[in-house]
Order: C-alpha cells, then sequence, then structure tokens
C-alpha cells in the first residue's frame, strides 16, 4: 500500500475535482448518486478515458470515490501527452484504471512510472476475452467498450479493485454493480435488435480505423475494409491499400465509411469524393461528450453510434 | 501571480512534496549539463542546423532497433553517426556546401524512419511520436544513470579538448600550425554531439534536446564573451527553464517538455531585449558624455 500524501491546494487539481464534481451533481448516471463525494474524506480513482470514468463511477454508484479522467473528452488518446499535473494526479490516487492493448501508447511510460511509484493500475484488456485486430499487429483493437458484454465482464474486476485501494463497501459495490450490468444487458439487447432489423445485404462496412472490430463481431457486422489499417490513429495510409480499399468497397457496394471523432478524417474524405456515392460519418468513439449531449455517458454513446451506424446502413441515395 | 504571492507553494513544494518531480527535474538538469556545454561549441561554430538534424537523424536507428527488438539507444547512437559520416562524405566528394549536405540527410533519415516503421507493423508511425517528444512525466532510474553518465563524458570531453575546440572555432588554419588535427578535433565534437543527443532524447524528447542544445548557449552568448563563462552561464540558463517548464506544467497541466523548451526560448528572447536596452542606454551615455 502507498502511504497517503498529505492533500495538497493546487490549482489544476482543484479545477479538475470541482469540475468532476459540477459533472457528477449534473448527471444523473454517473459519479454517484445523491450523495456528493466531500473531497476530504473520499479517495480518488483516475481512469484513462472518459468511457471507463463513466463505468468506474457506476461501479462505485454509491459515491465512495471520486472518479477523475485523465484524457479529456475530445482528445485523441493514442496521441494524449500527460502534463506534470497529470502524473500528480496519477501518483496521488488510490487506484488506476486503464484500458490497454496500446490505447494509451503515448502515456505508457508515465503510467508504469506511476504504478512504480506506488499507485495500483488495473487493466482492463488483462482481465477480459479480447481479440487480435484485422490486420496482424502486436496488439489487439484496443476498442473494447464496443462490446457492452465485456464491459459487463470488467466491472467485478474494477469492483474489486475499489474495495481492495479504497476501502469501498462491498454490498454497495455489488449492488452497484448488478444494476449497472443489468442496465448493460438493456443496452446489448436493445443494440441487438436495432441490428438486427437490418438485412444481411446491408451489414457491410468500411472504417476509418480499426476501432469497430468488437462492435461487428458482436452484432454480426462485417467490416470489408479500412482506410488506415491500424487500430492507432497515429498511423498513415499508402496509396495501395486505398486503392485496394477503393475496389472492395465498390465490390461490395459499401456506401458508408465510418470514422471517428477525435482525429481528421482526411484520407477517409478523399476517398468517399473519389468513389462519389460514398458517405463519411463520424461516430462518437473513444470519449464522451459534455453532459447533455447525445453520448454523454457509455450507455448513450452506444447507443447513439448503433443508432447512427443502422441509419448510415440502411440510408439509400 | 501564485509564483510571487506564494513563493513556497508554487517554487518548492512540487519537487519537495513529490517523488517524480524530482526524477523528473534531475533527467531535465542532466540533459541541460549534457547539452549547453556541447551546444556552446554549436553555437559559436554556426553548426546548428547540424544540430537539429542529427537530434532528428536518430530516428531510423530507433525504428530498426524496434523491428529487431535491440537497443534502442545503441540504434540511435549508430544512426547519428551514419549520419556524421554521410555529411562528410557528400562534402568530400561534392563541391556542394556542407548545410546541403546536412539538409539531404536530415529529410532522408527522417523519412527512413517513418518508412522503417511503416514496414514493421501495418502503417505505424504512432511510437516515433514519444521519442519527438519523450515522456520526462515517466522517468525511471535507468533513464539518470545514461544521462549522468553522458553528461560525465560531455563536460570531461570539452575540458579535455577546450584548446583544441576553441582553435577550431576562431581560426582553422592556426589550428592546422599548431598541429591540432582540425578534422579530427571536427569529429570528435560531433561525437560529444552525438552522445549528448543520444542520451537525452529518450527522456526529454529529440525536440526538447534540440531546443537545450541552442537556445541556452545562445543566451548566453548575448550576455556574457569569454566560452567558460558562455557555458556556465548556458548551464544556468539551460536549468531556470527546465525548472520553469516543470512547475508550469505541474500547476497548469501543459504538456512537460513542450513547456521547457518554451521556457528555454523565452529567457533567449528577454535576455536579446535586456541585452538591446543595455546597449541602446550605453549608446546614450557616451553621447551625453562626448557632449
Amino acid at each position: 500500500m502507498h502511504p497517503l500524501r498529505p492533500p495538497r491546494e493546487r490549482r489544476a487539481r482543484v479545477l479538475r475535482v470541482a469540475a468532476v464534481a459540477a459533472a457528477c451533481a449534473l448527471a444523473a448516471t454517473g459519479c454517484g448518486g445523491d450523495s456528493s463525494p466531500s473531497s476530504t474524506d473520499a479517495q480518488t480513482v483516475v481512469a484513462t478515458t472518459s468511457i471507463w470514468a463513466d463505468i468506474t463511477g457506476n461501479v462505485a454508484c454509491d459515491g465512495s470515490v471520486i472518479v477523475e479522467t485523465l484524457i479529456p473528452s475530445g482528445a485523441d488518446a493514442h496521441s494524449f501527452q500527460p502534463s506534470l499535473a497529470d502524473r500528480a494526479l496519477l501518483d496521488d490516487a488510490s487506484l488506476i484504471i486503464s484500458n490497454g492493448l496500446g490505447l494509451e501508447e503515448i502515456m505508457a511510460d508515465t503510467l508504469d512510472a506511476a504504478e512504480r511509484a506506488g499507485t495500483p493500475i488495473i487493466e482492463i484488456a488483462d482481465h477480459v476475452q479480447t481479440q487480435t485486430s484485422v490486420e496482424e499487429t502486436d496488439d489487439g483493437d484496443p476498442h473494447i467498450w464496443f462490446d457492452p458484454r465485456l464491459v459487463a465482464d470488467s466491472l467485478d474486476v474494477i469492483a474489486d479493485g475499489l474495495i481492495d485501494e479504497t476501502g469501498a463497501d462491498p454490498d454497495a459495490l455489488a449492488k452497484c454493480v448488478e444494476d449497472y450490468r443489468s442496465e448493460l444487458k438493456t443496452l446489448d439487447e436493445e443494440t441487438e435488435a436495432l441490428i438486427d432489423t437490418l438485412s444481411a445485404n446491408e451489414r457491410s462496412l468500411a472504417t476509418d480505423h480499426e476501432s469497430l472490430t468488437y462492435f461487428a463481431q458482436r452484432y454480426g457486422l462485417d467490416i470489408v475494409g479500412t482506410v488506415i489499417p491500424s487500430a492507432s490513429t497515429l498511423a498513415e495510409s499508402n496509396p495501395a491499400q486505398l486503392e485496394a480499399l477503393a475496389r472492395t468497397l465498390e465490390q461490395e457496394g459499401v456506401r458508408v465509411i465510418f470514422a471517428e471523432g477525435e482525429h481528421s478524417t482526411e484520407e477517409a474524405d478523399v476517398l468517399s469524393r473519389r468513389l462519389g456515392d460514398v458517405r463519411v460519418v463520424t461516430l462518437h468513439t473513444a470519449g464522451l461528450e459534455e453532459h447533455g449531449s447525445e453520448a454523454d455517458t457509455y450507455l448513450n454513446l452506444i447507443r447513439t453510434n448503433a443508432a447512427e451506424i443502422v441509419a448510415g446502413l440502411t440510408d439509400t441515395p | 501571480m501564485e509564483f510571487l504571492t506564494d513563493p513556497y507553494g508554487w517554487w518548492i513544494e512540487p519537487f519537495s512534496e513529490n517523488s517524480f518531480m524530482l526524477d523528473a527535474l534531475w533527467a531535465g538538469l542532466l540533459a541541460v549539463l549534457a547539452t549547453s556545454v556541447v551546444g556552446t561549441w554549436v553555437v559559436l561554430r554556426g553548426m546548428s542546423f547540424l544540430g537539429d538534424a542529427l537530434a532528428h537523424g536518430v530516428l531510423p536507428g530507433i525504428a530498426v532497433a524496434f523491428v529487431i527488438d535491440g537497443n534502442i539507444m545503441l540504434g540511435a547512437f549508430v544512426a547519428a553517426l551514419a549520419m556524421v559520416g554521410g555529411i562528410n562524405l557528400i562534402h568530400t566528394y561534392s563541391p556542394l556546401p556542407e548545410d546541403t549536405a546536412t539538409g539531404i540527410l536530415f529529410v532522408g533519415f527522417l523519412a527512413l524512419g517513418v518508412v522503417i516503421m511503416s514496414s514493421h507493423s501495418g502503417s505505424y508511425a504512432g511510437d516515433l511520436n514519444s521519442f519527438l517528444f519523450g515522456s520526462i512525466t515517466g522517468v525511471d532510474d535507468g533513464d539518470l544513470v545514461r544521462q549522468g553518465l553522458a553528461a560525465a563524458i560531455s563536460l570531461v570531453g570539452v575540458i579535455v579538448f577546450y584548446r583544441a575546440f576553441l582553435v577550431l572555432t576562431f581560426d582553422e588554419t592556426q589550428a592546422r600550425l599548431l598541429g591540432l588535427a582540425p578534422r579530427l578535433a571536427h569529429i570528435g565534437l560531433l561525437v560529444l554531439l552525438v552522445i549528448s543527443i543520444v542520451a537525452s532524447f529518450e527522456t526529454v524528447g529529440s525536440l526538447l534536446v534540440f531546443a537545450f542544445l541552442i537556445a541556452p548557449p545562445a543566451t548566453a552568448a548575448l550576455i556574457v564573451r569569454s566560452v567558460p563563462m558562455i557555458m556556465t552561464l548556458a548551464v544556468g540558463v539551460g536549468s531556470l527553464a527546465v525548472v520553469v517548464g516543470l512547475l508550469i506544467s505541474f500547476h497548469h497541466g501543459t504538456a512537460a517538455g513542450a513547456t521547457m523548451a518554451l521556457s528555454a526560448v523565452t529567457l533567449f528572447f528577454l535576455a536579446l531585449l535586456g541585452s538591446s536596452i543595455a546597449v541602446a542606454l550605453s549608446r546614450r551615455t557616451q553621447v551625453v558624455a562626448a557632449t
């Protein structure tokens, strides 16, 4: 166990806590029910992305811990550069929840150093059944949250971590997990029912990066091509790949490329213009948006994306 | 204004309360020590462009080390030496000026690095990014030992070859007459340059290595005249940039490497402003005295 450091007054930190507290106060789901966490006795847990922060908040729905997000919403997890204020946040936390599989690639050193300094890390990808991506890379597709069943599988690991590291009440958390698991089950069933409205020849799609592998496998969609065949948003494409993809899209009659909102869709746009009747639809992939928008919680994010995907695939020009 | 109203809380407490801030501070100070003394010669001899090229010329070596799972430092070192050799080769066998040779190899090595990485796993340019910006937020003991060694080698090298570098910088003909082998001294300087770059880039990133190589010595050269004074002041200026950069990153959540680089450049402009005012004032004094 790492010794608790004395509380300090730091503007960046205080602002973050205030922002999280405000978000918790506003959000119906999220960082805890009616009991607003007080910053003096509640312990802090840091999740690398806003999606895992939301999920962790639901596991600790009794408000016993403060959940903070390292990578701001809208920022690209692949290229996020942590500051020393972020490092302080990590070191002061009781537990870090990270996605793994290379999603937090640039800050891997920083996470390792924080772990050496005494903050335990739970890497979700280590605890759920992951798959390798279409293209052979060292890591699999890190976008595991696109399968709600895998998120449901991660709840117990998160709950155990919270109980061990923050002394959260096991009974309260068990209740939270049970509730959230049933919400995830509903989400999964709803999404499945929605995708099932698609006919067999409406199930081919293309993506900008490898981000929908889990979603496609879970709900029986067929990813026929990827503009940039890497899970990393830092990769570049090459002309031969793009040419092959263009031919595949024409053969398969794919009319939509689903892109991620966190970064440029330049190459997908060029391809779309070249093929004429192919549209680029931007999904919410790696981060939640501000409260009140259509992707402000993990559950809403999946719902919104599923609706966008079905709309994109059924849209006849 | 917290750095004025609460000096202890702003300047001291982050370091006294967080071991990672001390690690980052040591990494930054060792990088400054290794680069600023060698950087003084780089600035005085007008070799800044070569310094920049070398800071990025390490990439193909890193890429190869990545692909064959070898030692990244060794790869970077070999690549940088290959670049030095290549520049000499072009310079010897063509009438082109040295900066053209440097430029050709700069872009060649950078592109080679990305191409090697992309042939590795799909189209993957991601990992190279961390070497451009480093990870001073995650320094470990190995990093510090390596940087300490490099700083020691740079210091010893600069002291041992002081006379050779001095004559090389200000009078190459005389160097030859004195039997100081200017070509050898030049290569010796380049090797020291490579060592200081390679030891520091993994922690602070090649962008910041270049900033430390140029900005602190340039700042010092505006203020003092003798080479040992420039070196000493450059280390001081660089250290101040490290401390201020780390603290701004700590208090305001900005990217650490870039904040330190920006602090170093800001100090240069402050020194430029100060020295321009000093020159204007002394001229006025002279005019007043003459009338």
